[in-house]
C-alpha cells in the first residue's frame, strides 16, 4: 500500500539531487530494539498511539522476543573507510520518521564527505537521543555525571559500494539491543518512552535538549531541562513520560520548581495514598501526561492504567466524594476526562457526567496562564493545597469551549469540587 | 545541558537566597510508588516485598532467567541446557516482613554452568473486579556470575560491561569515543519500505577538505 508514495518520494528526491548537480544515494535499513515494557498499550489495544512490544520476532542467530522500532530516534549514516588509510566519513544525521523499514537519501558526488571516493560503503550509528518526529527538543540520555552515552554502531556490517540509482539495502534487521536487562537495554526503552511524550507535546516544549539521567536511584524531575529515570523503571513506559510531564509544567511556568507537597503521609506518594492537594494535582498532571502519551483519549475504548488503576473508570476511587480530593489517581482521571472524547455517565458518589472533550495540547498550554507569584492561583502558591485542580479551572474557565462541561468533567465528575478555593 | 543549568543556578545564588525567605524549599517531583514493591539488597538473593492494599495471597511470584551462562534466553524458551527458564516462587513471612527467595538454584536446577546470568523476579496481581482494574506488575532484576559452583552477585554496571563491552570509536568530530556494537538479525523476510527519514544535519561541514581517498576506499 505504501510502495507508490515511497517510489514517488525517491523519484522526487533523485530529481532534486540531479538538478543540484549531484547524484543521490538511497540507503534503506530496519532498526529495532528488544522491548519488555509494561503498563503500556500493545499492538491492537484500543487507543494505542504507538505500541510497546510492537511485534514478536523469531530470529536466526539472535534472541527471539518482542522488539519495537525506535521512532524519533537519531541516526547517523557513515561511509566506512579502511581506517589504515583514512577515517570514516560522517554523512549526516536523520530522525527515524516511523515504524517499519526506513530509507534515507543524500547527495554523494561533490559532497565534502565523499572525499573523492566513487561510492560510499554505508553503515548506521544509533544515537542515545530522540525527539518528536515533527520537531521540538530532543531528549538525550546521559550518565549521572552528565556525560552523553556513546553510539551503537553497525560499522562491521557496512554495505559496500552504494551505487547511484540502485537500491542500497542493509540486509536483515539491525538490533539496538537484545537484552532488556543491561544498561543499554534500559536506556533505549526509557528513551523510547520519552519519545512518546515528545511526540504529543513537542510544540510546547522549549530548548534544544532535555537530558535524561540514567540509570538513577529514583525517577524524578530535577529541573526544567533535566530528569532522571530509576534503574528499576526503564521497563515502565509511564515513568519517563511522567517525569517529562513535570518538565512540561515547569517549562510552562518558566521555572525549575513546582508546588508539590507530598509529605502528608510521609515521604513519597502513590496513586491512591492520601496527599495534600498540591501533590494530588501536580503528580496527577504528570500521571495524565504519561497516560495520554501512550493512549489516545479520542478513541472509544481507550483505557489507560498504571499499577492496576484504570484511569477511564468513571467511579471515583473513594466512597466519600470529598475524600477524592486527596487522591492522585483521581486527578489523573480528572485531566483525562477533560481530554477524552467518549462521554461517561455519572458514577456515585459524584454528581455529574463527563461530557467535555478538549484538545491535549490546549490543556497543557493552560498552565502558562498561572501568574508568577505565591498568592492564590499563582504558580508558586504558598499553600500545601495550592496550585490545585480548582486553581487550574478558575484560571482558565473562560478559555474552554464549554466551561460548564469542563467544570463538571474535571471537578464534580471526579469529586474534586471541594478542593481548597484559596 | 545539565552542567549549564548548574552553572546558571550558581550565578543566581544571591538572588535565590533572597527568594528563599519567600518560597518554600523546592520539592522534587517524583514517580508514584507501586502498591507492590520489590527491593534489591546489595548481597544475596532474598528480596523484601512491600504491599499496599494488596494481600500476599493475591500475589503470583515467579523467577524468569533472562540470560543463562552468557546467552540471552529466547522469549518463548521453556528451558536452556536443562535449566527451566521460568520458576514459580512463593512469598515468605507475613505482615510487614514479607520476602521472596530468588536463589537461582532450586527444583530442577542443582547447579549452574559457569557464566554470567540475569534473572528477573516478577510479582503479578491479577485484576479483581471492583477493586483492581488492571493487572499490577512489579519487577526486579538480579545479576550474578557462576564460577565453579560459586554465585557472585553483580551490579548492573558490572553485568553490562561483561555482556555488552564498549569498543573504541570516533564521533563526527573524529574524537575518540566508546561505542556499543549492534547486532544484525534475520528472519528470512524483508519488509516493504515504510517511508523516508528526515535529515536534520548534513555531514559535509564536519569533513575536512583535502583528505582525498582512493575511489574504492
Amino acid at each position: 500500500m505504501k510502495t507508490w508514495p515511497f517510489l514517488l518520494a525517491i523519484l522526487a528526491s533523485t530529481l532534486a539531487g540531479a538538478s543540484a548537480g549531484a547524484d543521490t544515494r538511497t540507503y534503506c535499513y530496519e532498526l529495532v530494539f528488544k522491548d519488555d515494557r509494561f503498563d503500556c498499550p500493545l499492538t491492537g489495544d484500543a487507543g494505542v498511539r504507538r505500541a510497546c512490544q510492537e511485534d514478536y520476532y523469531n530470529w536466526v542467530n539472535s534472541p527471539d522476543g518482542d522488539y519495537t522500532h525506535p521512532v524519533g530516534g537519531y541516526l547517523e549514516i557513515w561511509d566506512w573507510d579502511d581506517s589504515a588509510l583514512s577515517p570514516d566519513d560522517y554523512i549526516g544525521t536523520w530522525v527515524i520518521g516511523g515504524t517499519g523499514r526506513r530509507c534515507v537519501t543524500f547527495e554523494w558526488e561533490g559532497a565534502a564527505y565523499a572525499n573523492g571516493e566513487s561510492n560510499p560503503d554505508l553503515y548506521v550509528k544509533w544515537k542515545s537521543k530522540v525527539r518528536g518526529t515533527p520537531g521540538g527538543p530532543a531528549v538525550q540520555a546521559v550518565d549521572l555525571a552528565g556525560n552523553e552515552y556513546g553510539d551503537v554502531t553497525w560499522r562491521a556490517a557496512h554495505i559496500s559500494d552504494c551505487l547511484s540509482g540502485s537500491n542500497c539495502d542493509q540486509p536483515g534487521y539491525l538490533l539496538v539491543t537484545t537484552d532488556t536487562t543491561t544498561e543499554r537495554g534500559g536506556r533505549v526503552m526509557a528513551l523510547d518512552s520519552s519519545q512518546h511524550m515528545l511526540q504529543v507535546y513537542w510544540s510546547l516544549l522549549d530548548g534544544d535538549q532535555i537530558d535524561m539521567g540514567w540509570p538513577a536511584a529514583g525517577s524524578a524531575s530535577i529541573d526544567r531541562h533535566y530528569f532522571e529515570v530509576d534503574q528499576t523503571r526503564a521497563d515502565q513506559a509511564q515513568s519517563p513520560a511522567h517525569e517529562l510531564g513535570h518538565t512540561l509544567q515547569k517549562q510552562l511556568f518558566g521555572q525549575d520548581n513546582l508546588t508539590n507537597d507530598c509529605s502528608l503521609n510521609g515521604a513519597g506518594h502513590s496513586l491512591t495514598s492520601t496527599e495534600f492537594e498540591s501533590c494530588v494535582t501536580t503528580e496527577g498532571w504528570a500521571g495524565y501526561v504519561a497516560a495520554v502519551s501512550l493512549w489516545n483519549p479520542q478513541t472509544t475504548g481507550s483505557a489507560p492504567s498504571r499499577f492496576g488503576v484504570d484511569f477511564e473508570d468513571g467511579t471515583p476511587i473513594e466512597a466519600v466524594c470529598a475524600d477524592n480530593t486527596a487522591i492522585e489517581a483521581q486527578a489523573v482521571k480528572g485531566f483525562w476526562d477533560l481530554d477524552d472524547d467518549p462521554a461517561e455517565p455519572v458514577g456515585a458518589p459524584a454528581v455529574n457526567p463527563d461530557t467535555n472533550d478538549s484538545d491535549t495540547v490546549f490543556l497543557a498550554g493552560l498552565w502558562a496562564n498561572f501568574a508568577n507569584g505565591t498568592s492564590n492561583r499563582e504558580n508558586d502558591e504558598n499553600d500545601v493545597n495550592g496550585v490545585n485542580l480548582k486553581d487550574y479551572y478558575q484560571n482558565n474557565s473562560a478559555l474552554f469551549a464549554f466551561p460548564l462541561d469542563a467544570k463538571q468533567s474535571l471537578l464534580s465528575h471526579n469529586c474534586m469540587g471541594t478542593m481548597d478555593p484559596n | 545541558m545539565r552542567a549549564i543549568a548548574v552553572r546558571g543556578a550558581a550565578a543566581a545564588l544571591p538572588l535565590l537566597m533572597m527568594m528563599s525567605v519567600l518560597v518554600a524549599d523546592p520539592v522534587q517531583a517524583t514517580d508514584p510508588l507501586s502498591p507492590v514493591r520489590l527491593s534489591v539488597p546489595p548481597l544475596g538473593f532474598v528480596l523484601p516485598v512491600e504491599l499496599d492494599g494488596v494481600s500476599a495471597d493475591q500475589v503470583h511470584a515467579s523467577l524468569v532467567f533472562q540470560r543463562i551462562a552468557g546467552q540471552v534466553v529466547d522469549g518463548n524458551a521453556q528451558e536452556v541446557g536443562g535449566i527451566p527458564v521460568h520458576r514459580p516462587l512463593t512469598l515468605e513471612g507475613a505482615g510487614e516482613e514479607l520476602s521472596v527467595n530468588a536463589f537461582p538454584l532450586g527444583p530442577g536446577v542443582p547447579s549452574l554452568p559457569n557464566g554470567v546470568y540475569s534473572e528477573r523476579l516478577q510479582l503479578v496481581v491479577m485484576p479483581d473486579p471492583g477493586v483492581i482494574g488492571h493487572e499490577i506488575t512489579a519487577r526486579a532484576t538480579l545479576y550474578f556470575r557462576a564460577t565453579n559452583g560459586t554465585l557472585q552477585r553483580l551490579t548492573l554496571k558490572q553485568y553490562s560491561a561483561l555482556v555488552e563491552p564498549l569498543v573504541p570509536g570516533r564521533n563526527k568530530l573524529q574524537q575518540s569515543t566508546l561505542e556499543h556494537t549492534g547486532a544484525v538479525a534475520s528472519n528470512g523476510e524483508t519488509r516493504p519500505v515504510g517511508g523516508i527519514d528526515q535529515r536534520i544535519e548534513d555531514g559535509a561541514p564536519f569533513n575536512v577538505p583535502g583528505q582525498d581517498e582512493s575511489p574504492n576506499d
